[in-house]
């Protein structure tokens, strides 16, 4: 035992140095003389079994966490040959690199795969040269570091690697039959929309009681409804699938505003809320007609659907090279936290709330879109006493 | 040609859905025109090779011939007759295809309001006139 203190003290000051260093224990490494004085303690607690050899293969040191890697007492193992002491060591060519380090001078790390009472068990193994003054390799310090708790975890991070690469690989699948179905329900959607909307208009134009005629615009009016929200999932589908291809025509907003309304005026009487106009100047922007109908459409029908009673203003003009128009109605209001939340995809600030108000919370997210598109902005502002929607559009040169 | 009404639009719908065919008929009839209908592809084609037409609506997603094939072949006859596209399809792809390339006259997205197809139907007539008195 004498003997083998002296050999710790000896070399606590490189082993520590190049051994925790070697594992990244940096802050052990700055304070050697407070080691040096719990080096026995340290030596033999430390999780990492050590152990210390000569030219011979003569274990000079050794802890105890290097002596549960074998079945025999300290007592017996000092001073005999390492091999002899653990056979297994033989199997892992261990005399070869001791031999190698020997005649190089140079530090061999290895990592070894053993079964251990049925457990697999990684280990990472330095074997260090302490060398004398001459530079001739005197002792080897060996260093077996448990790193099952490491490779556990990096089996565990690829095997999620791979399983995310799989899911990708199926969102990604997912994602075109979405598009595709997206694409023809939308087409499917229109056929009989068609036929409905077609015929309840005709059926209008025939002579019905007061009551019928009631019924007659409330079917009309929720077909029309129907059909804007088709749009809006098929412009959905045209943002996502990046096919936003907008044609470069010259629209006239007033004129846009005028369709919107006419379209839009039913319901807004039937709750009784007046739409007013005010645009004085005609405002003419480049794009596509359809698409920015289904805009005024969308903010339209939501100022109408959120308003319960008061009115519904639309003001336009040139400002700055640009139309500026805004939408503002008399409604419930947008609380302020979740203002820039509604232009989100999915997002219906009443869905956190009662689910009083029907929507598929994609038309403020489509509308959007389409005004970007136009290299246009949309914004929205809102007090108790209502919402405004401002949509701000690049005026036509042409 | 002279028609029989020489005051009498004649159109020609072509379209796969019959309540389609019937709603248009009831909305063009409605505004005093003789409407003229086809199933299908191949009918379309008889018929536009048998008789005048002052426009065809025509829809683009047919069963046997595709409808852009159908415009081809009446602009190769008539490179005069206006033809409006009648389609569930918008993308604007479509649109540019069937308005630029193929030369359409005009566009109609089902659904749609009566008088959209009117305000079409009615600019596409009244411009042939003047085309033909001039």
């Amino acid at each position: 035992m004498q003997q083998e203190e002296s050999c710790i003290s000896k070399m606590s000051k490189e082993f520590f140095s190049v051994a925790v260093g070697n594992f990244g224990s940096v802050a052990l490494c700055e304070n050697v003389e407070y080691i040096e004085h719990f080096s026995d303690k340290i030596f033999n607690n430390i999780n990492m079994a050590i152990c210390v050899v000569d030219a011979n293969l003569k274990i000079l040191a050794i802890n105890n966490e290097f002596l549960k890697r074998g079945s025999v007492k300290k007592e017996k193992v000092i001073n005999s040959n390492l091999l002899n002491a653990f056979p297994s060591l033989r199997e892992t060519n261990a005399e070869l690199e001791y031999e190698r380090i020997f005649k190089t001078g140079e530090m061999f790390i290895s990592e070894e795969k053993t079964q251990h009472y049925g457990d697999t068990i990684y280990t990472s193994t330095s074997k260090i040269p302490i060398k004398d003054k001459n530079g001739r390799v005197e002792m080897i310090l060996t260093v077996i570091k448990d790193i099952s708790g490491l490779r556990k975890l990096e089996e565990e991070i690829k095997f999620l690697h791979d399983e995310s690469m799989l899911n990708r690989s199926t969102l990604q699948d997912l994602y075109s039959v979405k598009d595709n179905f997206l694409s023809n329900i939308s087409h499917e959607l229109r056929t009989p929309l068609t036929s409905i909307i077609g015929y309840t208009e005709l059926m209008l134009d025939e002579e019905l009681t007061e009551k019928q005629r009631h019924m007659t615009e409330v079917v009309f009016n929720n077909s029309k409804r129907l059909s804007r929200l088709v749009e809006n999932l098929f412009d959905s589908h045209l943002i996502e699938s990046m096919n936003l291809k907008l044609s470069d025509e010259a629209v006239v907003i007033n004129e846009i505003i005028a369709i919107v309304v006419e379209d839009l005026k039913n319901i807004a009487t039937l709750k009784n809320l007046p739409i007013k106009i005010n645009i004085t100047d005609k405002l003419v922007v480049n794009g596509d007609i359809e698409r920015l109908t289904h805009v005024f459409s969308n903010i339209l029908d939501n100022a109408i659907k959120f308003t319960i009673s008061g009115e519904i203003n639309i003001e336009g003009r040139i400002e700055d090279q640009r139309v500026h128009i805004q939408i503002s109605d008399t409604g419930i209001g947008i609380p302020q936290d979740t203002l820039e939340n509604i232009f989100g995809r999915f997002y219906d600030v009443s869905s956190s709330q009662v689910r009083k108000y029907e929507g598929t919370g994609l038309g403020l997210w489509t509308s959007k879109n389409i005004i970007e598109a136009h290299g246009g902005t949309i914004w929205a502002e809102s007090k108790n006493s209502g919402s405004t929607f401002h949509i701000s559009l690049p005026k036509s040169v042409k | 040609m002279m028609n029989i009404d020489n005051t009498r639009k004649r159109v020609l719908v072509v379209d796969d859905e019959p309540d389609n065919l019937e709603l248009i008929r009831f909305v063009l009839e409605g505004i005093g025109f003789e409407v003229m209908v086809a199933n299908n592809g191949l009918e379309a084609l008889a018929k536009i090779n048998t008789e005048k037409f002052d426009l065809v609506l025509l829809d683009i997603m047919m069963p046997d011939i595709s409808g852009w094939d159908i415009l081809k072949k009446i602009k190769e006859r008539d490179a005069v007759i206006p033809v409006i596209i009648l389609t569930a399809k918008a993308r604007n792809i479509d649109k540019l295809l069937g308005m630029r390339v193929l030369k359409a006259d005009d566009y109609v997205t089902k659904p749609f309001l009566k008088k959209e197809l009117i305000d079409k139907v009615r600019r596409l007539t009244d411009s042939s006139i003047c085309v033909e008195n001039v």
